[in-house]
């Protein structure tokens, strides 16, 4: 059985429903993504530059670390017929660590500010 | 692979986390800019200062939008903040006491909400019967549609208190209709 608190309601949902919308502003969207921070890109090329030098200032400091792997390298004869030097792979994969470590930070954004 | 823009709330929510989809954001922002809007016009009775927070509001959400809860409504969320900015801009306006002047004045006079019709001007004569925090939960409730246990997550009040706020608000809003009639 409906009450007349119900009927109440009834109306009051009723008058919000035609009085409460405000003409839909098809540029609203576009003014708040303009307004959307562009961190992403100078995020990255921060990182990977920062994360790149880095890895330049460690290779150096840990030169007899990177020669020992590439005699470890060169004994298990992974290098093909001596056209990359040990000390090159390794610091290949020194790089594309750091840069898949910047491109993975640069990807949150959103929530990190 | 690139999320639908016809996905659920939940789905572009997570888009946005995952990868700072501006897409994914630019649909959630065109499917609510409406209800944001309209909830902040009836707060603040000024569609320009209502559209700005609500712009805020937005911008809020794209930064915060990790703190989004998947198993929450989203309007709910949005609410939440608009009702955030909505409280940080009365407090701004206090202090120099611009905004409160607009809040106390009629409907009508400083505001422009859009829209024509004796109704609507009935109905912020009537909400401007009550108090701040009884528009709030009112408003939040039948005009945005949200759950009593929403509206008091979007307010920070106990849903006991949004209830009593609710039940008060109608009471007075009914009242004030009442007598309307019988004049």
């Amino acid at each position: 059985m409906m009450r007349p608190d119900d009927d109440f309601d009834t109306a009051l949902r009723g008058l919000f429903d035609d009085a409460a919308p405000p003409a839909r502003d098809p540029e609203f969207a576009g003014r708040v993504m303009a307004r959307l921070p562009h961190l992403e890109r100078w995020r990255a090329a921060a990182v990977t530059v920062a994360a790149l030098a880095g890895a330049a200032v460690a290779s150096v400091q840990a030169a007899p670390l990177v020669t020992g792997l590439a005699v470890v390298l060169e004994d298990a004869g992974a290098l093909a017929a001596g056209a990359f030097s040990g000390q090159a792979i390794v610091m290949a994969a020194a790089g594309a660590a750091a840069l898949g470590l910047a491109l993975l930070l640069s990807r949150r954004e959103p929530g990190l500010r | 692979m690139a999320v639908p823009l016809n996905a659920p709330d939940a789905d572009l929510a997570a888009a946005v986390m995952a990868a700072g989809d501006r897409r994914a954001f630019g649909a959630l922002v065109a499917r609510h800019q409406q209800a944001v809007r309209a909830l902040l016009i009836r707060l603040t009775r000024q569609s320009a200062l209502a559209d700005d927070l609500a712009q805020e509001t937005f911008l809020k959400a794209w930064t915060r939008i990790g703190s989004f809860r998947a198993e929450g409504s989203f309007r709910a969320w949005l609410c939440a903040i608009a009702y955030s900015e909505f409280l940080m801009a009365a407090r701004r306006a206090r202090a120099t006491q611009r905004l409160t002047d607009g809040l106390a004045a009629e409907p009508g006079e400083t505001s422009t909400p859009p829209g024509p019709g004796g109704e609507r001007v009935d109905l912020d004569r009537a909400l401007a019967e009550l108090s701040e925090e009884e528009r709030t939960c009112v408003v939040l409730c039948y005009a945005s549609g949200l759950s009593h246990s929403e509206a008091a997550q979007a307010t920070g009040l106990p849903v006991g208190t949004v209830k009593s706020h609710v039940s008060r608000g109608r009471a007075k809003l009914k009242l004030w209709f009442e007598r309307k009639e019988a004049a």
